[in-house]
């Protein structure tokens, strides 16, 4: 019986831990898509933007917006020597090129804030000759960011309620099946507290050693998903990016399973002390 | 220190497996009671270590009357008496030496003290070579012995025991009986229920006769 409670309880923290593994991994790799909070606006080199300009004047007075930057053409020449110092070189930034530079207004949006309406206005007002928000890509990546994670939500949900359920059936049995130990005790003059101390010492190392055979076997799991990724990653584009569970996410798991088994423990303890005694 | 004060116990309506008992017994000494099977020794044993509860009347031992006692009161009782089951009731997965110490353990005995106190009764009741052994590998009258030994280990005030030689032969039976009358030279109340007629002969106290319930003096 001890046997087997070791072997489930291992296997259930392997196969949750394995879920939750791919879980946080998916989250990481198809990155934070939320709700789009940046626009960058291209106005027309001529005239310069001022404090007078519509876009200006339009993005103080836009509720939507929480700040703006403008970025004047010798701050984006300047910016792109400094970052292409090679191909600069060969570049004579003479007032003809100047001119067909645009100025680039960068907007934030507050939270919440629903701004998809906003490029179209924006567009419309003189003097701005594209608008860049990739609110198009970005919502179709969410959404399948949101599908996916959902249904690894559910999976996940699922494997670690019929899991948590087993684990928490073979605890009971294995109380019960100690019932026999604890009437021994019993008659022997042990108190409850004595009784309960003797139980949870059992537990205890069993309980220890199934939680950590799981994360060991979890490891594995990784290491072994690793390699396969490896193969097919030739540009180490994903592999940089996988890992395995940081200390709070073992930590909420191994919390999770200690508490869902010693609660349950304590219950089926509490009723087979209960027959023992012979309180009915 | 044992007073059972108009005792009942009914399984079933109308149904009476031990009625009106009434006893009063003292230590040091030794008490048999016997009876054919389904007298009611079984029930009357189990009243006495707490097992069941009487349907009515009051049981009083070493002082207190057990069936109004809490868990923790409960217990402490058990830690002044020793009692003997005719199954044994012994831990499968524990060595020899493991069963023994229990009441000791249990009352927070020092290590030393336990492993000369098993040492010196595990000759008495010739399981000296068997203190690593586990009693799934021993015979029904080693293990019989082992509950035997389990029950006088922490010198308890009564003993109670449920036919304690059903298993034995003579030889090892009159050496247990002989532990009976160490333990009643200490000051213990041995109270034995049993159908032996080797051991009925052998009472030093009292013998009562369980009889459809009723238990009466037996004849000598």
């Amino acid at each position: 019986m001890k046997r087997l409670y070791f072997v489930m309880l291992s296997l259930s923290i392997t196969l949750v831990s394995g879920l939750f593994l791919i879980y946080s991994n998916a989250i990481d790799l198809l990155g934070n898509q939320g709700e789009p909070k940046r626009m960058l606006v291209y106005a027309k080199s001529s005239p310069e933007l001022t404090a007078t300009s519509d876009l200006v004047q339009f993005l103080q007075k836009d509720r939507r917006v929480e700040n703006y930057s403008i970025q004047s053409k010798e701050e984006i020449v300047a910016s792109f020597n400094s970052s292409f110092p090679e191909y600069a070189q060969g570049i004579n930034f003479s007032e003809d090129i100047l001119s067909i530079i645009p100025q680039v207004v960068e907007i934030s949006f507050r939270s919440g804030q629903d701004a998809r309406g906003l490029s179209d206005s924006l567009k419309a007002l003189a003097g701005v000759t594209e608008v860049q928000s990739h609110f198009h890509w970005l919502e179709k990546l969410a959404t399948l960011k949101s599908i996916s994670l959902n249904f690894l939500v559910m999976l996940f949900s699922f494997f670690a309620f019929v899991l948590a359920t087993i684990s928490v059936l073979m605890a009971h049995k294995f109380v019960l099946n100690e019932k026999e130990k604890l009437q021994i005790y019993s008659f022997c003059g042990a108190t409850q507290k004595q009784i309960f101390k003797i139980l949870f010492s059992r537990f205890y190392f069993v309980s220890l050693l199934g939680i950590g055979t799981g994360l060991g076997l979890s490891y594995v799991l990784y290491i072994f998903m690793k390699s396969k990724i490896s193969v097919i990653d030739v540009d180490h584009l994903i592999i940089d990016r996988v890992r395995f569970l940081n200390t709070t996410e073992i930590l909420i798991l191994v919390t999770t399973f200690v508490l869902i088994v010693y609660a349950t423990i304590t219950f089926s303890a509490k009723a087979a002390l209960k027959e023992v005694w012979n309180e009915d | 220190m044992i007073n059972l004060n108009h005792v009942y116990k009914t399984y079933q309506a109308e149904r009476h497996i031990l009625r009106d008992i009434n006893l009063s017994l003292t230590a040091p000494d030794i008490h048999m009671i016997s009876g054919l099977s389904g007298a009611g020794k079984t029930t009357l044993f189990k009243l006495f270590i707490g097992q069941e509860k009487p349907t009515s009347g009051e049981i009083e031992i070493l002082g207190k009357k057990i069936n109004g006692l809490t868990s923790n009161e409960f217990a402490l009782y058990r830690q002044q008496i020793g009692i003997v089951f005719q199954d044994y009731k012994l831990m499968k997965d524990e060595t020899v030496f493991e069963n023994l110490a229990l009441p000791l353990k249990i009352l927070n005995t020092p290590t030393s003290t336990i492993e000369k106190k098993i040492a010196a009764l595990a000759d008495s009741i010739g399981l000296g070579a068997y203190l690593d052994e586990y009693p799934q590998h021993l015979s029904g009258g080693e293990q019989q012995r082992i509950a035997i030994g389990r029950a006088l280990i922490h010198d308890p005030k009564i003993i109670f025991a449920d036919e304690p030689t059903g298993n034995l032969d003579p030889e090892t039976s009159q050496r247990i009986f002989t532990l009976f009358q160490h333990a009643k030279n200490n000051g213990a109340l041995v109270l034995i229920v049993t159908h032996d007629e080797g051991l009925i002969k052998q009472t030093v106290g009292t013998n009562f006769s369980l009889r459809y319930g009723e238990l009466k003096r037996a004849e000598a």
